[in-house]
């Protein structure tokens, strides 16, 4: 096994069309926007979209990495009533402790100071106890806003600095999809118009939040749902496993006392993060198919990619050997922990 | 109550058979007490048995000829592979690995996973399965094969009709009278054949037009071979197992067919121990033209799936143009017939694409899996090899040849006419010619001129080529030496190494393996030897180049001269290649060792993915480098 030259050309294969397509159209999108708009990479895909999309419009248009996390910003926004339909609904069964801690990121001592004991053994499913959720969550409405608030400003003064939450900025978020939460969510806190360009979306259009839209789009597809027989959505776990910065998940953020700058906390590091130079050699496979492609005018349809994606999701034997490894990633938001897309899909 | 007492006879039956069978229990008993027989894992995989012993059986008996596995723990197939004097003796492998094998310390593996079929096709049971018309229709040449035949019929699922073309009177007579006396035949059709159309022939002159009456046919016919002295039955034994025999499989085709409407044509995947290009057209496609004029065939690809050895059950309906003809013997070759390169050849090669052609699906039953697909990637699984696996193959030669274009060596763009479209790109530039496609049509009918010069015999070189074209362009000599040249560097420049082959090779001369390169090629020696100093082969070889020394390899010139200079050199030789034509057919025909690795475009084909036309420089630059990286490893298993 020779990794190296596997991993690469690997990449230029499986990765390289997929991002070709996607930052080739984003930047025809972006022409139809306003003319102060700044892209945003949501963090972690956002680390090799940032790439492939410098690599195709260096200068037209600004951009930066954005260290982002559903999780994150469900957290600091636990005491906001119109984040709750984002952060509460989505599906969850056990006790009131484990959804604090799971879905907020509260401490146990934290979760202490919110409920009572006998509360926190209560056992709950969502989306089913919502309403009731909910009705918890107002209870101590104030004693979350003194836990969250302080991290909430950092993190405004952080979107600040980045041009994100300035006035005259209309900021457009760049990541792989599909509900577009994190986008909603900082539509919510920034109190303005948010773009969103994605490569598959549940559903594309303009959602109104606390008086602001954001605005969802598509690049692949739109109208589809997990398990509904769409292959680049139903095995998108090899392109998330693939398409992620070399740190784990953004969890918090701290302001440094001494100068304007910020320190960025991030949780455990799946295998492929702690095998960084692994993923980068994908990923430089990657990048060398989208030069090649924007330098001499090839376009990869949506058809191309389709077929592409689909022989390797199927067939373990084209995926070499080098790259199984690097298909492990973390689900966070669903609590399965690692999961491994060759085992799960039976490959 | 019932169950209870099905168990007890089970138990008591099996417990009988242990008795009976004292060596088979003994090895049962051992294989099961260390895992490398697992009745939960086999029967997952192949079915119900009455009891342990007799799934254990089955496996005994059909691992001599196909590639079941016992467990997880013990991949037959590779055992077989790996030791083909096991094979060749018809030993059952895991015996052999248990008694023997293992303390003689022979290669065995776990459970390999060559091949994975992306959808599985389930049976479902139903009222009217059993109720479908049946044909079964024999070619039966060696005399033996009617007990063979009878044994295998006397188990069948359902009721039948059987048809015979017999070699001779005695087996038409002995055919006769032994299927008449089987409970589930029906009626038996029996005649004396003519020794022209082979299996094919005989059944289509005599029995044609009937088989259309019913909804189900199979074919077979009997099949030997002789190596090493002994008759070879695994290929039929193997064919055998999974079109009439395994009561399973059996079963399963007959209800898939019932339920599915779609499907047209069914066969075992290839048989595993043939050659790995047995999927090939190889020299078959012009005989094949008939069927493209007559039904309209696609036979573009250069890999097809095929029913190899010419066994199958069909829908007859998804074959009525080929059953609907009038033939007489005298529509088919007479004998003697090649080994390969005949109107059959290409016949036993179309029955899947005009079943295609007819609206239904090919099926197939990868024994390895046990499952039933209408996937057809399965011919990777031949092509299902780790570097270190090839290593290990060729480390045993002397001398290990090594073709170079797409063996070693690989274009960044695939194409091989783009270095003469960027040379003509840039003459254009320079005013030289107006059009660059104009000029690759130029420069390559000038190398055809010149092979009708020499009446196709010998090979042209490029800087001969280019002496035709000076004529057609109006330069000189010297000038057109200079194009050639330039010619050669914008394919030097797009010359890169097949990273795994290039360090086998110099993995090869560390173990003090004799390394030589032939190749078929308008190149002259010293233009081969720059490339190959490219691509980061710098070790001392041996060099033969078509174009240098006159021999081509796809003519036989080339291997009639290395077979020669083995043979003096008295040492052993193997060849590495791509072409299934002249790096493996005709150089086994002499009587040469050789691997057939995979052609880029045939890897990305096997792959599932559509050939591009590659006919344009937007396509070239598209296409190329994906396909070129897909085949960097000419084998599945990177």
């Amino acid at each position: 096994m020779l990794k190296n030259i596997s991993l690469y050309d690997f990449g230029y294969n499986f990765l390289g069309p997929v991002l070709s397509r996607y930052v080739s159209v984003v930047s025809e999108k972006l022409s139809q926007l306003p003319e102060n708009k700044k892209v945003f990479h949501l963090a972690r895909e956002g680390y090799a979209l940032e790439k492939a999309f410098d690599h195709v419009m260096p200068n037209n248009v600004p951009s930066a990495y954005l260290n982002v996390s559903r999780v994150f910003l469900f957290r600091i926004m636990a005491d906001v009533d119109a984040s709750w339909p984002l952060s509460v609904k989505h599906g969850f069964s056990g006790t009131l402790a484990q959804f604090l801690h799971a879905r907020f990121a509260f401490s146990q001592q934290e979760i202490d100071t919110l409920v009572s004991g006998e509360q926190q053994e209560k056992t709950l499913v969502l989306p089913d106890d919502y309403n009731n959720v909910c009705s918890i969550l107002k209870a101590c409405q104030h004693k979350i806003r003194e836990l969250v608030k302080p991290t909430r400003d950092v993190y405004l003064r952080y979107l600040d600095t980045l041009g994100f939450a300035h006035h005259d900025v209309t900021p457009v978020v760049l990541d792989v999809g599909y509900s577009g939460t994190i986008q909603k969510l900082l539509t919510l806190l920034v109190e303005k118009e948010v773009h969103g360009i994605y490569m598959i979306t549940t559903q594309t259009g303009s959602v109104a939040l606390g008086g602001n839209n954001a605005h969802i789009d598509h690049v692949f597809k739109t109208d589809v749902k997990m398990g509904g027989g769409y292959t680049l959505l139903d095995r998108s776990m090899f392109l998330e496993a693939l398409l992620t910065a070399p740190n784990g998940q953004f969890v918090d953020i701290i302001e440094d006392g001494n100068t304007n700058t910020f320190h960025f906390c991030y949780g455990k590091k799946t295998y492929t993060q702690e095998n960084f130079s692994d993923l980068d050699t994908v990923l430089s496979g990657a990048l060398s198919c989208v030069e090649h492609a924007h330098n001499h005018h090839i376009h990869y349809s949506l058809n191309d990619i389709e077929t592409l994606f689909a022989a390797y999701v199927t067939q373990r034997n084209l995926l070499p050997r080098a790259s199984w490894p690097l298909f492990v990633f973390d689900d966070a938001i669903s609590g399965e922990g690692n999961v491994n897309p060759l085992s799960f899909f039976g490959l | 109550m019932k169950n209870t007492l099905r168990k007890i006879v089970r138990s008591t039956q099996q417990t009988v058979e242990k008795r009976l069978q004292p060596s088979v229990a003994k090895a049962f008993k051992h294989a099961k007490a260390e895992g490398i027989f697992d009745y939960s894992w086999y029967k997952e995989h192949y079915g119900q048995f009455p009891h342990e012993l007799a799934a254990f059986k089955d496996y005994q008996s059909k691992s001599t000829s196909s590639n079941v596995n016992p467990s997880a723990q013990f991949d037959t197939e590779y055992y077989l592979r790996s030791n083909v004097d096991i094979y060749l003796q018809g030993e059952a492998p895991l015996t052999h690995y248990m008694y023997h094998g293992r303390h003689e310390g022979r290669a065995s593996s776990g459970v390999i996973s060559r091949w994975l079929p992306a959808s599985e096709l389930l049976a479902k049971d139903s009222a009217t399965w059993k109720q479908q018309k049946i044909a079964i229709v024999l070619h039966i040449f060696y005399p033996d094969f009617v007990k063979k035949f009878a044994a295998t019929l006397s188990q069948f699922p359902t009721n039948i009709d059987v048809f015979v073309t017999a070699a001779s009177p005695s087996i038409e007579k002995a055919a006769a009278q032994t299927f008449k006396k089987l409970r589930k035949v029906n009626n038996v059709f029996t005649v004396v054949s003519e020794n022209r159309g082979r299996n094919f022939g005989p059944f289509l002159v005599h029995f044609g037009k009937e088989l259309l009456n019913y909804d189900l046919m199979c074919h077979l016919h009997s099949k030997k071979s002789l190596y090493s002295g002994r008759e070879q039955t695994q290929w039929f034994d193997y064919l055998n197992n999974f079109l009439l025999k395994d009561k399973h499989v059996v079963k399963s085709v007959l209800r898939l067919f019932n339920d599915n409407e779609a499907l047209g044509i069914y066969y075992p995947t290839s048989f595993w121990m043939m050659p790995a290009w047995v999927n090939h057209w190889t020299c078959n496609k012009p005989f094949a033209q008939p069927f493209v004029d007559n039904w309209g065939l696609d036979i573009s690809d250069n890999f097809l799936n095929y029913p190899v050895g010419g066994m199958f059950w069909a829908r007859p309906k998804a074959l009525a143009p080929l059953l609907s003809e009038e033939y007489t013997y005298e529509d088919f070759p007479a004998e003697p017939l090649p080994n390969d390169g005949s109107w059959l050849h290409a016949l036993e090669r179309v029955l899947g694409l005009l079943a295609e052609k007819q609206g239904y699906k090919q099926f197939f039953y990868y024994p390895p899996q046990g499952k039933f697909t209408t996937d057809k990637t399965y011919i990777s699984s031949s092509y299902y090899k780790s570097p270190e696996s090839l290593l290990g193959d060729l480390q045993n030669f002397d001398i290990v040849s090594f073709d170079i274009f797409d063996t070693v060596l690989r274009r960044q763009y695939i194409a091989p006419d783009y270095a003469k479209l960027k040379l003509g790109k840039a003459l254009v530039k320079e005013g030289v010619v107006t059009s660059a496609e104009a000029f690759v049509a130029m420069r390559n009918n000038a190398e055809l001129e010149c092979r009708k010069a020499q009446n196709f015999e010998g090979d042209v070189s490029i800087f001969e080529a280019y002496t035709q074209l000076s004529h057609a362009l109006n330069i000189s000599e010297s000038e057109a030496s200079k194009l050639a040249e330039r010619e050669f560097h914008y394919d030097l420049a797009m010359a890169m190494p097949k990273d795994e082959m290039v360090k086998i090779v110099h993995e090869l001369h560390a173990m003090e393996r004799e390394i030589w390169f032939v190749t078929d090629i308008y190149y002259t020696r010293q233009q081969i030897e720059k490339m190959l100093r490219k691509i980061g082969i710098a070790i001392p070889f041996k060099l033969f180049v078509s174009a240098d020394i006159k021999k081509r390899k796809d003519a036989g010139t080339m291997w009639t001269h290395i077979k020669s200079l083995t043979e003096t050199e008295g040492k052993s030789f193997i060849h590495v290649g791509d072409n299934v034509r002249s790096d493996a057919q005709i150089c086994g025909d002499f009587g040469l060792q050789n691997v057939h690795i995979l052609n880029p475009m045939d890897k990305w084909k096997i792959a599932g993915f559509d050939i591009p036309a590659l006919d344009s420089e937007q396509d070239i630059l598209k296409w190329g480098p994906l396909i070129s990286n897909v085949g960097r490893y000419p084998f599945f298993g990177e």
